[in-house]
């Protein structure tokens, strides 16, 4: 037995640890992952310490009020200790103050080198003085000194603390260089735009002081970049250059990013800042009526827009019908219409001026930023070229409140066309509208909501001249069996834009909304054909009801998935043709004098499209590119991005597209937004 | 609890919670009404046309008894009320929390501890603490003679509850203090504050 026991002591790996310290709600332990250490190695020494319960201590960034835990090393000669790491810590709050620290037990790591020149067999001492702050409501400063004793040999030997530590180092935060964007807002606070695995649950915690509130920040996931808006701090001084965050994914490791802050370089270093562009003056001398009769040109011709032509075909179409005695009954249609369309561009207009008084930096489209809407629009769509090609009708209507309004006939019909193509119309920035909208959003309220109601205005002008003048609408044809067929063809342009909207959904999320709008439509079509089938006896007429409303929610439900998709990684694109727009890049390279091509453009706007396929993806432009060093940028503004709408801004602009050439040296140009190839070239080998 | 106690605890905390506000530098000191341990009533308004320094006070935390314990804060109340500051230390901790001070103890502490501020205000509702977002004890505001903010934060650069730390440390307040006499630019106008947190 006595033999057993020798032997046991014997193989027992020696533990190298202190004496664990007791201090005030807290036990303090130095343990080393090694007993013996070798020449040049690193190894690495935990701090644990064991919390009273509900006791803490604090994290690198303490939060409102508290101390970080620190460690003072006394080492034998030619050893060095690198930084104390920290765990990802909790939110601790303290009424109204919230703080970052730990609970229960946790392992802090430094690791420590060895020196080449160590002697074999020779003892070594670590001493740490560590020192922290213990709260509960009250705080008590704490301090231990800590002694550890390793020996010196040829190999290193792991110590029986060593899975510990290795438990706990896989616990530590990494460093990563993920895709972020740090930004202001306008009205305060600040956004950060993350890209990754990042959900509702993912934590943030800034590690950069005097910046940002430490309370949780509002997490937004529907952008392809997941986004957190904190308030700034209370004590907030300067922008710092830069600014770190420990990210923490619920059940991941956590990381550290570090994410420039576009705060302009510091006037000591002899450079010379952006100075604001030219072209801020010229915008706002702009005049309001040039502004009104640009936005009614535009107006005018956003009705040729292939996602407003075939809203307004129907509407044509009616008046197609009404010929003779229903003359009256016409101009109140095209009077209703003209008003639809006129309030709704006000009633968007004035939540756009409201939302940025509101301290949110949105421009004008943002109501096709969001997939759900875009999905909504969809189905909307669909279901109206359902009902033309005659695959479904639509009686006393129980749902589709879009299919009655616009299909019948009558000036609430009309009225609310007009709201239709008003909410379908404006993002397609056409060229005209981009300088109207800019001056608009420079104005007191009335004079901009005078701007989008002229452009209003100018979309319902063809329609209201039809209906007020005779002799035009004479010249449409006479109504017949042709209508019929002329009906149905007028589906397949609205199938179309349910396409385009389920792209630019696919574009926001990733095949898999796509797919799940696709499945909503059909339950849609399901619950628009079941309603029509006839209902024969009672308990049918109930199972039919069920049967309509569940293939409702199906469609309701596959529109409320689309949110819930995580957006695919930046878009695989041709190496070495785009870097994505960054304020600070942009900064960095008009320093360096480099030409910059910008391009600010959405998925959603199809003179951005038009323009990027005519000239912008082109072989020849990639050539171009290359001769003369132009660097070309590429700002995806499909969904909301502050950065981007202020660049927007500081050019008068609201919306896309926008493209800014910046020379070597000289002044931006503003490029036309309607480009060619021999104009890009013009531009870009220009003599600097 | 009965649907009346419940409302009854809904509503006091309703009325107890005061909004906790935020200062910012440059902006008007917010004005506020307290009673002195002396029992006078001060109000900041007395005190326009001068440099006031307000010091959130709480006798039991380990970062004020880090500056009292030596002698360092009492010196400095004397020196400066000396160049004509007013210094006001201000006690916002609740009645049953630490460190909380009626009249009578404010008194004895302030005559134990030899400290020679202006006036030493009770704060015991924490309605005038809210209304600067005091944090900490210590938590340090320097008023220029227009009555606007100039400096808000820490007392000095070395965050600790060491007393050998005062020494190597840059004492804010009286850099921002000299620099509003010599009539320059406060260099660092917001720090982050340290201490204990006050006991609302």
């Amino acid at each position: 037995m006595r033999l057993a026991l020798a032997l046991m002591f014997f193989l027992m790996p020696t533990i190298s640890s202190a004496n664990p310290v007791r201090t005030d709600y807290l036990t303090s332990e130095l343990l080393a992952s090694v007993t013996s250490v070798a020449p040049g190695s690193r190894f690495e020494v935990a701090l644990k310490l064991k919390h009273d319960p509900h006791w803490h201590t604090y994290w690198l960034n303490p939060g409102d009020t508290g101390l970080p835990t620190k460690i003072k090393w006394t080492l034998p000669q030619g050893f060095s200790a690198g930084e104390l790491e920290f765990p990802a810590p909790e939110r601790i709050a303290v009424g109204e103050l919230v703080n970052f620290g730990y609970e229960g037990e946790i392992v802090l790591l430094t690791t420590i080198s060895a020196p080449q020149d160590l002697a074999v067999g020779q003892s070594i001492d670590l001493i740490a003085n560590a020192s922290w702050l213990i709260c509960l409501e009250e705080c008590i400063p704490g301090k231990a000194q800590l002694k550890l004793t390793l020996n010196a040999a040829a190999q290193a030997e792991a110590s029986a603390a060593a899975p510990l530590i290795a438990i706990a180092r896989s616990k530590l935060p990494t460093r990563e260089t993920v895709a972020a964007r740090f930004a202001a807002l306008e009205g305060g606070g600040y956004t950060l735009e993350l890209q990754g695995a990042i959900d509702a649950k993912t934590q943030v915690f800034p590690l950069t002081t005097q910046l940002l509130h430490n309370a949780p920040p509002q997490s937004d996931p529907s952008a392809s970049m997941h986004r957190f808006v904190f308030k700034q701090s209370d004590e907030f001084e300067t922008l710092p250059a830069s600014a770190e965050f420990l990210i923490v994914p619920p059940g991941a490791r956590p990381y550290l990013v570090k994410v420039d802050t576009g705060a302009p370089p510091p006037p000591s270093t002899g450079a010379a800042p952006l100075k604001a562009p030219p072209l801020q003056q010229g915008q706002a001398s702009l005049g309001l009526l040039t502004a009104l009769a640009l936005a009614l040109l535009g107006g005018l011709i956003l009705n040729l827009m292939p996602c407003v032509f075939p809203v307004l075909s129907l509407k044509a179409l009616s008046f197609a019908n009404l010929q003779g005695g229903e003359r009256r009954a016409a101009v109140i249609d095209g009077l209703a219409y003209t008003a639809g369309v006129v309030l709704s561009f006000v009633a968007l207009a004035g939540v756009l001026l409201a939302l940025r008084a509101a301290g949110q930096a949105i421009g004008w489209g943002f109501q096709l930023q969001t997939p759900v809407i875009n999905g909504a629009l969809a189905y909307l769509f669909f279901a109206m070229g359902l009902s033309l090609v005659g695959a479904v009708s639509f009686g006393s209507s129980i749902m589709g409140v879009g299919q009655t309004l616009t299909e019948g006939h009558g000036a609430r019909a009309a009225f609310f066309t007009g709201v239709l193509a008003c909410v379908v119309a404006s993002p397609c920035t056409a060229p005209f509208m981009g300088s109207a909208l800019g001056y608009a959003v420079t104005q007191p309220a009335p004079l901009a909501l005078l701007v989008f109601a002229t452009l209003g205005f100018g979309l319902a002008l063809p329609m209201l001249a039809l209906s007020l003048l005779p002799r035009l609408s004479a010249l449409l044809p006479r109504p017949g069996a042709w209508m019929v067929v002329f009906k149905q063809v007028l589906a397949f342009p609205l199938f179309l834009t349910a396409i385009w909207l389920i792209w630019v959904v696919g574009r926001q999320g990733s095949v898999d909304s796509m797919s799940w709008l696709l499945i909503g439509a059909v339950a849609l079509a399901f619950a628009l054909w079941l309603k029509d089938v006839s209902p024969g006896g009672g308990l049918l007429r109930v199972t039919r009801a069920s049967a309509i409303a569940t293939a409702l929610l199906v469609a309701a439900a596959c529109l409320w998935a689309v949110t819930g998709v995580i957006a695919p990684q930046a878009q695989a694109q041709t190496p070495g043709a785009s870097e994505a727009y960054s304020a600070a890049r942009l900064q960095t390279l008009r320093q360096e004098k480099t030409p910059v091509l910008i391009n600010m453009t959405a998925d959603w706007c199809l003179t951005c499209k038009v323009n990027e396929r005519l000239a912008l993806d082109s072989d020849r432009f990639r050539s171009v590119l290359a001769q003369n060093r132009v660097v070309y940028m590429k700002g995806d503004w499909t969904h909301y991005d502050a950065e981007i709408t202020k660049f927007l801004a500081q050019y008068g602009r609201n919306g896309v597209p926008l493209y800014v050439y910046f020379p070597a040296s000289g002044e931006p140009q503003v490029l036309p937004q309607v480009l060619t190839p021999q104009l890009i070239a013009d531009t870009l080998g220009a003599a600097p | 609890m009965n649907f009346l106690q419940t409302a009854a605890l809904g509503a006091g905390l309703l009325a107890a919670s005061t909004a906790f506000a935020s200062v910012k530098v440059g902006q008007p000191a917010p004005d506020f009404v307290l009673t002195g341990a002396d029992g006078k009533s001060y109000s900041l308004k007395d005190f326009a046309g001068k440099k006031v320094v307000l010091e959130w006070h709480n006798p039991e935390c380990p970062f004020v008894k880090k500056f009292y314990s030596v002698g360092e804060m009492q010196r400095l109340q004397t020196s400066k009320t000396a160049d004509g500051v007013v210094w006001l230390s201000i006690n916002s901790g609740a009645a049953g929390k630490q460190g909380h001070f009626d009249a009578a103890g404010a008194l004895s502490y302030l005559g134990k501890n030899k400290a020679t501020p202006t006036a030493y205000l009770l704060d015991g509702n924490g309605q005038v603490g809210k209304s600067y977002g005091a944090k900490t004890t210590p938590h340090m505001y320097v008023i220029d003679p227009t009555g606007k903010i100039a400096y808000m934060g820490a007392i000095d650069s070395n965050s600790s509850a060491d007393s050998d730390d005062i020494k190597g440390a840059t004492n804010y307040v009286t850099t921002a203090l000299s620099a509003l006499a010599a009539g320059q630019a406060i260099e660092r106008s917001s720090t982050q504050p340290y201490g204990c947190s006050v006991k609302y």
